[in-house]
């Protein structure tokens, strides 16, 4: 037997270093077999090859065998330089056969880890968000927080959360860094700094199957905050322009009925300038239709002397002129009457006033077409809310059918806030019903 | 026998004016001269009328083109000849739907009044080729198009882009898409601007 050191130093450092290289990957590879829990087969496995090549390497280094021949000069087994010996060839071989295999269980691990989520990836993943997050439980430990909390936490308050309860009460009361911060809107807990920038808080407890905890999230909305109130300023606005358009409109129909007028009058006017050429001709040279001038001359000056204001603005207005013009009598039974209509004097509004003005105009010219009576009695409860019409013809044989006007009528009434009801037996009844 | 004929204005100058046109003329004798186009159809049942003459719009919010379409369905045989001063497109067209016999523009009077009266009475449908031109910034009514006029029509309520979409039943963007378009066409800088000239120069009256 001769000593480890009077070994060839090649051999030595040729076995040396497989074992190593052979040793560090396998502890490696347990080492890390360790840290996933799906990897335990690797573990196993691991820990077999790590045996193995324990005892295997220091049979090698210790066989005397093989170092004696080396010594005594002979070499034998192949033409590889180190390999002195078909035993020492079979253990080599199945040497490298579990570095290799080593390897590729290594590789194999490694892209298994670059494809799976771990929980460093977790990590990660939140790290990447744009909004702070953080999960912590009821004593406000925290479990993680993600670099982004931990930025707008220091920007706030000057440090880093060590409670998350504690940190989201200071900046509930305001006991944060920049002095002049406002809270907006107390629910969902908008803070502004005073570098205008906002933040959105949001606290919520999640419960699931390993218990409650809570998440914290804050969002720097400063520059949605400030779309907002752009959006809003514009709404306002719009709604300004709105309003104006409406009102314009009435206005602008004002208007086109005195260009109507103007226009009208212009008329009478040139035609009283014919007049005056044609009485001038006539009296000068005796030509022309004196009949015709004359009648031209009444019809002008009757125009010009008849001037009736033209106000028909109260919807009931005509209704009521046009029932006593056919002959139609209205009767007003209930705590309404036609001149309280026509003056105004029960303040109701211009929509109620234009229903009971359709409604009229329905129930008289149903009056005159199918019942053939001559009166339309009209029940109006003081407060207008409820209307009931009924008249003195023949009641109908069959049920109503509703189409045109009655059709208007209900659909007009439920744009007013009235429920139409009628009744065709034992008579006619139409009933508007305030439903507001 | 002259024809009967009932006037309906809510005007009382053209109102009286048209009386006098019907007074100056053997073939016809007015029955009835009244203010609102609500209560026409019951004087169409209480009267017997051959012609009606009436406006569109009314001080009452009544308007004339409804009726005309009410006493079509009471009595067809009635003529009915609308006038009216408003150079609102869709009036020709709406008129027609509504039966009307003829259709006269008060300012335009390229025909006497008369003269349509007795073609109407004839049988003759007479109406204008065309509205009258009105001049919209830089564009005139008749450059734009139906659709466009439509969304002008509710644009000029006060309605909002997602409100007008609504009410026509089409996309928010068709709508933004045709009011830049009239933008485009008219010169005109904003849609209020748009809106306003619109109901100034009677293109539109949407209460109608």
């Amino acid at each position: 037997m001769i000593s480890y050191f009077e070994v060839p130093i090649e051999a030595r450092i040729f076995y040396l270093l497989l074992f190593f290289l052979t040793e560090v990957n396998n502890i490696a590879l347990l080492a890390f077999s360790f840290l996933q829990p799906d990897a335990f087969k690797e573990r196993k496995v691991s820990s077999i090859l790590l045996v193995l090549q324990i005892v295997v390497g220091y049979n090698i280094i210790a066989s005397g065998v093989q170092v004696e021949r080396v010594i005594a000069g002979v070499r034998v087994g192949g033409e590889l330089p180190l390999i002195y010996d078909i035993e020492a060839a079979i253990i080599v071989d199945i040497l490298v056969v579990m570095v290799s295999y080593s390897l590729y269980r290594t590789v194999e691990l490694a892209t298994w880890w670059a494809s799976h989520l771990s929980a460093f990836s977790i990590k990660h993943s939140m790290d990447a968000l744009p909004e702070g997050l953080c999960y912590y439980d009821q004593e406000g430990r925290i479990y993680i927080i993600n670099t982004t909390m931990s930025e707008i936490a220091y920007a706030l308050t000057g440090s880093v959360i060590k409670n998350a309860i504690d940190f989201y009460n200071d900046v509930r009361n305001l006991k944060i860094v920049p002095e002049d911060s406002v809270i907006i809107n107390e629910e969902d807990l908008i803070v502004i700094s005073s570098g205008d920038a906002v933040f959105s808080f949001r606290n919520t407890a999640v419960k699931d199957e390993f218990g409650v905890y809570y998440e914290l999230k804050v969002a720097d909305i400063t520059e949605e905050y400030s779309k907002t109130r752009e959006l809003y300023s514009k709404q306002v606005e719009l709604r300004k322009q709105q309003k104006y358009l409406s009102q314009l409109g009435e206005s602008i129909k004002q208007v086109t009925i005195k260009k109507e007028i103007l226009a009208a009058k212009i008329k009478v006017h040139d035609k009283l300038g014919e007049n005056l050429i044609a009485a001038r001709r006539y009296l000068a040279t005796g030509e022309g239709d004196i009949e015709a001038i004359r009648n031209l001359w009444i019809a002008n000056l009757t125009l010009l002397s008849n001037p009736q204001t033209d106000t028909v603005e109260n919807p009931l207005n005509s209704i009521l002129s046009a029932a006593d013009d056919i002959g139609i009598k209205l009767v007003w039974e209930g705590d309404v009457n036609d001149e309280m209509l026509l003056s105004n004097s029960t303040h109701v509004s211009n929509s109620v006033l234009v229903l009971l003005a359709n409604t009229l105009h329905e129930c008289i010219t149903n009056t005159m077409r199918h019942a053939h009576g001559d009166t339309v009695y009209v029940n109006i409860s003081n407060d207008f809310r409820s209307m009931v019409f009924r008249n003195n013809g023949v009641a109908p044989t069959n049920a109503v059918h509703e189409s045109g006007g009655l059709l208007n009528i209900r659909r007009q009434s439920a744009e007013t806030g009235y429920r139409m009801v009628i009744i065709s037996h034992p008579e006619f009844n139409l009933m508007l019903k305030s439903i507001l | 026998m002259p024809y009967k004929v009932m006037i309906v204005d809510d005007q009382n100058m053209p109102r009286q004016l048209f009386e006098m046109i019907v007074n100056s003329s053997d073939n016809y004798t007015l029955v009835k001269s009244i203010q609102s186009a609500a209560a026409a159809d019951m004087y169409v049942l209480s009267n017997d009328i051959d012609l009606i003459i009436m406006d569109i719009v009314m001080a009452d919010g009544s308007n004339g083109l409804d009726a005309a379409a009410e006493i079509k369905k009471l009595k067809p045989a009635i003529k009915i000849l609308i006038v009216t001063s408003m150079p609102e497109v869709s009036f020709l067209e709406r008129a027609r739907e509504a039966g009307v016999d003829s259709f006269w523009y008060k300012e335009v009077e390229d025909k006497p009044l008369l003269d349509v009266m007795d073609r109407t009475m004839a049988g003759e449908h007479v109406y204008p080729d065309k509205t009258p031109e009105v001049k919209l910034g830089l564009a005139s009514c008749s450059d734009l198009t139906e659709r466009e006029l439509e969304v002008l029509r509710v644009l000029s309520t006060g309605c909002s882009d997602q409100e007008i979409a609504d009410a026509l039943h089409i996309s928010f963007a068709t709508v933004r898409t045709h009011i830049n378009h009239m933008l485009e066409k008219t010169g005109f800088a904003t849609r209020t601007e748009l809106a306003i000239n619109a109901r100034i120069s009677g293109t539109v009256i949407p209460e109608i």
